[in-house]
């Protein structure tokens, strides 16, 4: 075991530590830099895991960031296939699977990894979609002729892959513990939803729960709560992630459901953090949340290189203040989201030829966004949310006289 | 003035851009992009980099 040292350490494989380790490349090239990863592959593309065609080619070297490269060139180190264990604050030293690391500045992305209920874990077949080999499984295992797919978790990368199914021919059920899907954003979004899928030939079953799995004929079955049965030779769980935070459970950096940081990004001391893992005040809606989409952990990656050179550099650090935002592609349909919402929020309606546009009101006030297609309008009203939205201003963007419903 | 170039063929039209600098970059009614400007000042260099690093597809890049 040997202590190395580097200026600034990026600890995490995928988009928030790409982002801050260009970033710090670019403002600050004389700093040594690493990057440590427990993935054996550089940071990939995870959005397309679940959207490109099964016929479509699948090619990791395809989804490798382009950044990679030019980072390899000017000397930046992956440290691939290496976990982070645990984190010296005072010390300023990370531990990890391959000796101690020294680091002036720390950024932590660690991301998040997908929750498996009991049910499943441990079962064949059973698979959850996160990582590149996560993707070759299950692509592999809905390939053999007549499997059918049983989707665990109505959310976005179940719907993505239920219709990427869909689209191949294959069959596909989605069930889901909750009556409605995306039921956070509304009635509306949910019914939208559930017709996508439906006219695409998924079949969906709401309010259903597993209680357990069977066998018949030597094909599997989840056996639901109301003693119904559905196919199940391949099983896609995506009932949501957890922050992979246990590296940093005894270093007493403050943890709940998330590594909780100031509006800098900032969790210790020279310490920062980004990404999906991260649980910030965002100053932007004076609230304290933690997004798991991929353009808040590009913006936290910058933020967070930033910072980390501005210790170096002996600056302030600077806020990360921003309107999160994520798109889905689901049967040709895009969907997009931009706010910040309670769930107390009004919802308005706004419906046309071309689609669907939903406007969360809270008073006087916008506070977010969703849209199947509408895409020019969407996006100005995703600009429009960069500062306080009255609905008046809103208003200007959408069909004339939409009506105010539930 | 740093230059700025949009690789149409990679853009998948999320308007990540037009959401940030919304005078260089703009979603269409056809739901495509449009670039608006080719240039812009060097005083908003942390704008565009900001752009560039939030584009899901990697599709911007100084000229
Ligand atoms: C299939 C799929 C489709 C998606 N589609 C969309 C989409 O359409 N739109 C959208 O907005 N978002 C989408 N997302 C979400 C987006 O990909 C995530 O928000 C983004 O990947 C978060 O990036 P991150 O760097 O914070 O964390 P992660 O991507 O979770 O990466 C964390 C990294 O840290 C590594 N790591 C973890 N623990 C350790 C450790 N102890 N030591 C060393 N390394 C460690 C992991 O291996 C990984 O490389 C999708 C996600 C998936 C999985
Ligand atoms: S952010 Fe990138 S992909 Fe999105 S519209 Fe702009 S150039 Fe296209």
């Amino acid at each position: 075991m040997t202590v190395r040292r580097s200026d600034i350490v990026v600890v995490g494989g995928s988009v928030a530590a790409l982002r801050a380790a260009e970033t710090v490349s670019r403002q600050a090239p004389h700093l040594s830099l690493m990057v440590v990863s427990d993935e054996v592959h550089p940071p990939h593309e995870r959005p397309p895991l679940s959207k490109v065609g099964l016929e479509e080619p699948f090619d990791r070297e395809a989804l490798t960031y382009p950044a990679v490269a030019s980072l390899r060139e000017q000397g930046v180190t992956f440290a691939l296939n290496t976990r982070a264990e645990g984190l010296d604050v005072a010390n300023r030293r990370l531990l990890t699977t391959v000796g101690s690391l020294e680091y002036g500045a720390l950024v932590a992305a660690t991301g998040c990894e997908p929750f498996v209920p009991p049910v499943f874990a441990g079962q064949p077949d059973v698979f959850t979609l996160r990582r590149y080999e996560d993707a070759v499984g299950l692509r592999a295992a809905v390939s053999r002729p007549g499997a059918h797919v049983a989707v665990i978790g109505a959310g976005f990368i179940g719907g993505e892959f239920a219709a990427t199914l869909a689209k191949a021919g294959r069959r596909v059920t989605v069930v889901d513990l909750a009556d409605r899907p995306l039921g956070r954003f509304g009635d509306a979004v949910a019914r939208e939803y559930q017709a996508l899928h439906r006219a695409a030939g998924v079949q969906l079953r709401f309010g259903a729960a597993v209680t357990g799995l069977g066998e018949d004929g030597g094909r599997r079955f989840l056996l639901l709560d109301d003693d119904s049965r559905v196919p199940a030779d391949v099983i896609l769980v995506g009932v949501g992630v957890r922050p992979s935070t246990a590296w940093l459970e005894e270093s007493g950096v403050l943890l709940d459901n998330g590594i909780v940081c100031d509006a800098t990004l900032k969790a210790a001391e020279r310490v920062f953090a980004a990404g999906d893992a991260v649980r910030w005040r965002n100053p932007r809606w004076g609230a304290t949340m933690r997004i798991e989409h991929w353009t808040n952990a590009a913006e936290q990656g910058r933020v967070a290189g930033i910072n980390a050179v501005n210790v170096f550099a002996g600056e302030d650090p600077v806020v990360c203040g921003s309107v999160p935002y994520f798109w889905s592609d689901q049967h040709g349909v895009r969907i997009q989201f931009a706010g910040y919402r309670t769930g107390t929020e009004e919802i308005v309606e706004d419906r046309n030829a071309d689609g669907l546009l939903v406007v969360y009101r809270m008073g006087d006030l916008v506070t977010g966004v969703l849209a199947f297609e509408r895409r020019a309008q969407f996006v100005k009203l995703r600009a429009m949310l960069r500062n306080e939205l009255p609905w008046q201003q809103a208003r200007t963007v959408l069909t004339s006289g939409p009506a105010p419903v539930g | 003035m740093i230059k700025v170039k949009v690789d149409f063929d990679r853009c998948d039209a999320n308007g990540t851009c037009a959401a940030l600098m919304p005078d260089v970059f703009r979603i269409g009614d056809d739901g495509l992009l449009e670039q608006l400007r080719t240039e812009v000042d060097p005083g908003r260099e942390a704008e565009l980099e900001e752009v560039i690093v939030c584009c899901p597809v990697g599709a911007i890049a100084r000229g």
